[in-house]
C-alpha cells in the first residue's frame, strides 16, 4: 500500500492504518528504537508507543515522506524512553555516536535556549548542503538513525575502517564549519 | 554542551536530509574505473555545481519567504500564494491540550470558531452540519503556532457523495517548523495529478485543482483566502459542481 493511501486510512480513522503501516515501516522502526535503546523488549514498546503518537498526529498532519515522519517520531518515543531508563545507558549505539558527537560541541558555551539550538540545527543543514551524497547519508546515518558502523559500510558498500576514518573526519569537518560561522569551540 | 542538547540539535535537522539517508542505498553509486572520464566527470560536475550553487545563492529566497506549494507526481509544483501567509490569531483562542496518550480535536460551530479567531472563516449557506473540529500547534513557548480546522460534514448529499474541507492558518511568530511544514505542502499526500488551475471570481483568488492516487472518486480544490488556506476534498463531484459551490462561499 503506499503512503497516501496510509494517510487516507489514517484520516477515516480506521484502525487498519495502523496495520499498514506496521507491515511496511515495522521493520525501519525497530531498527531505529533498537540503535537508541539496545534492547529487543524496550525497542517493541517503543514502536507501538510511537504508533500511538502517529494515529494522534494524523489528521490533522498529513506528512510527507510518511517514512521520514514516523522515523522522527519512532526516534523522539526512543529517546524519551532512554532517559527515563538509567539500565540502557552507555549501552547503545546512540549514547557512543552523541560521546562522538561531544567532541565536536562539547566545548561549545554559547548555546543557551531552544532558539540558539535550532540556529545550530540550520547551521548543521548548511553544512550537510555542503557534504557529497556519501558523506551526507554517512554522517546522518551515524548521528541521527544512530546506525552502527558496520551497518553504515554495508548501506554506503566501504569498508568500516573507511566508515569510521570519514566519520572522523567529518566531524572534524564539522568543527572546522562551525568555528568558521562563528562558534566558540 | 550537554549531551540532551546535541541530541535535540541533530533532531532538528532537515526532513530532506533523513529522508535522503533513509533511503539511500550502495546501488546508488556510480562507480567509474576510467580515470579520464572521472576527470571529465570531475569537471562537468564541478561546472554544474557552481552552476546550481551560484542559482541557488542568487536566486533562492530564504525558505521563510518561500510561497507555500503544491507538487504534482510529473514534478509540476503550483504556488498557491505569493507568501507565506500568516494571521493574527487572538492570545485568548483556546488551545487543545494533548497528552502522550491522549489527543481529540475541540468540537465548535462555525460562529465559535469566528469568534474564538476574530475573524471571518469563509462558509457556504448550503452546509450540512455547523460542527468543526478545531485544533491548534503550539510554539515552544506555549503560543499558537498553526490552526487547523477540520470540517468533516461540509456537505454531505449522500454516503458516497459529501465535501469535507479543511483549514489552516499560520499564526504571526509560528515556529520555524510550522512554517516550514506550511512551505513545503500543506496537503502531503503522494500521488497528487493537476487537473486546473482557475480563477473563483467571487474571492478573486486563483484555485488549483487535482486529483490524487488515494482514491479515485476524489477531486480536491485548494486555495488561500484571506491568508487562510482551504482545501476542499469533493467525492464524487465533478469539477464545475466543486467550483460552483466554491463560488458561492461567503
Amino acid at each position: 500500500m503506499d503512503d497516501s493511501q496510509i494517510i487516507e486510512l489514517f484520516f477515516e480513522r480506521s484502525e487498519q492504518a495502523i496495520d499498514e503501516l506496521s507491515k511496511k515501516y515495522a521493520p525501519l522502526c525497530k531498527k531505529i528504537a533498537f540503535n537508541i535503546l539496545g534492547n529487543s523488549l524496550d525497542s517493541e514498546e517503543c514502536v507501538n508507543d510511537a504508533y500511538l503518537g502517529i494515529w494522534n498526529a494524523i489528521p490533522p498532519q498529513k506528512p510527507d515522506p510518511l517514512s521520514t515522519f514516523v522515523c522522527r517520531i519512532v526516534r523522539n518515543t526512543a529517546i524519551k524512553r532512554y532517559h527515563s531508563n538509567t539500565a540502557v545507558k552507555r549501552n547503545s549505539i546512540y549514547d557512543i555516536s552523541l560521546d562522538e558527537l561531544e567532541g565536536c560541541f562539547g566545548q561549545l558555551d554559547s548555546v543557551e535556549d531552544e532558539y540558539d539550538l535550532k540556529l545550530l540545527s540550520r547551521e548543521i543543514d548548511k553544512f550537510l548542503d555542503s557534504l557529497s551524497a556519501e558523506n551526507r547519508v554517512i554522517f546522518v546515518r551515524r548521528y541521527w538513525f544512530s546506525d552502527s558502523i558496520p551497518d553504515i559500510a554495508k548501506r554506503v558498500a566501504m569498508s568500516e575502517h573507511n566508515v569510521s576514518a570519514r566519520l572522523f573526519r567529518l566531524r572534524e569537518k564539522l568543527k572546522k564549519h562551525l568555528r568558521k560561522e562563528g562558534y566558540n569551540l | 554542551m550537554k549531551k540532551e542538547d546535541i541530541s535535540k540539535v541533530i533532531e532538528n535537522i532537515s526532513a530532506s536530509h533523513i529522508a535522503e539517508a533513509e533511503s539511500y542505498s550502495a546501488s546508488a553509486k556510480i562507480k567509474i574505473h576510467s580515470k579520464a572520464f572521472f576527470f571529465k566527470a570531475l569537471a562537468a560536475a564541478c561546472l554544474v555545481i557552481c552552476t546550481v550553487a551560484g542559482a541557488v545563492v542568487f536566486a533562492t529566497p530564504p525558505a521563510h519567504k518561500m510561497p507555500p506549494s503544491i507538487s504534482f507526481e510529473d514534478g509540476t509544483k503550483v504556488d498557491i500564494a505569493k507568501n507565506v501567509p500568516f494571521k493574527e490569531i487572538p492570545e485568548t483562542a483556546p488551545k487543545n491540550i494533548r497528552t502522550e496518550d491522549h489527543y481529540s480535536l475541540m468540537g465548535m460551530t462555525h460562529a465559535e470558531v469566528e469568534a474564538a479567531l476574530g475573524f471571518n472563516i469563509l462558509k457556504y449557506d448550503g452546509v450540512t452540519s455547523e460542527q468543526i473540529g478545531y485544533d491548534t500547534l503550539l510554539n515552544d513557548d506555549g503560543t499558537i503556532g498553526r490552526v487547523n480546522l477540520w470540517w468533516a460534514n461540509f456537505l454531505k448529499e449522500s454516503e458516497n457523495k459529501y465535501i469535507t474541507l479543511s483549514i489552516s492558518m499560520l499564526n504571526k511568530g509560528a515556529a520555524y517548523g510550522y512554517i516550514d511544514a506550511f512551505v513545503q505542502g500543506i496537503d502531503a499526500a503522494g500521488g497528487k495529478k493537476l487537473e486546473n488551475t482557475v480563477k473563483i471570481n467571487s474571492l478573486g483568488v486563483d484555485a488549483v485543482v487535482y486529483t490524487d492516487r488515494s482514491s479515485e472518486d476524489k477531486l480536491a480544490v485548494t486555495f488561500i483566502y484571506d491568508n487562510v488556506y482551504y482545501q476542499f476534498s469533493g467525492h464524487n463531484y465533478s469539477q464545475s459542481e466543486m467550483l460552483s459551490i466554491i463560488e458561492e462561499l461567503k
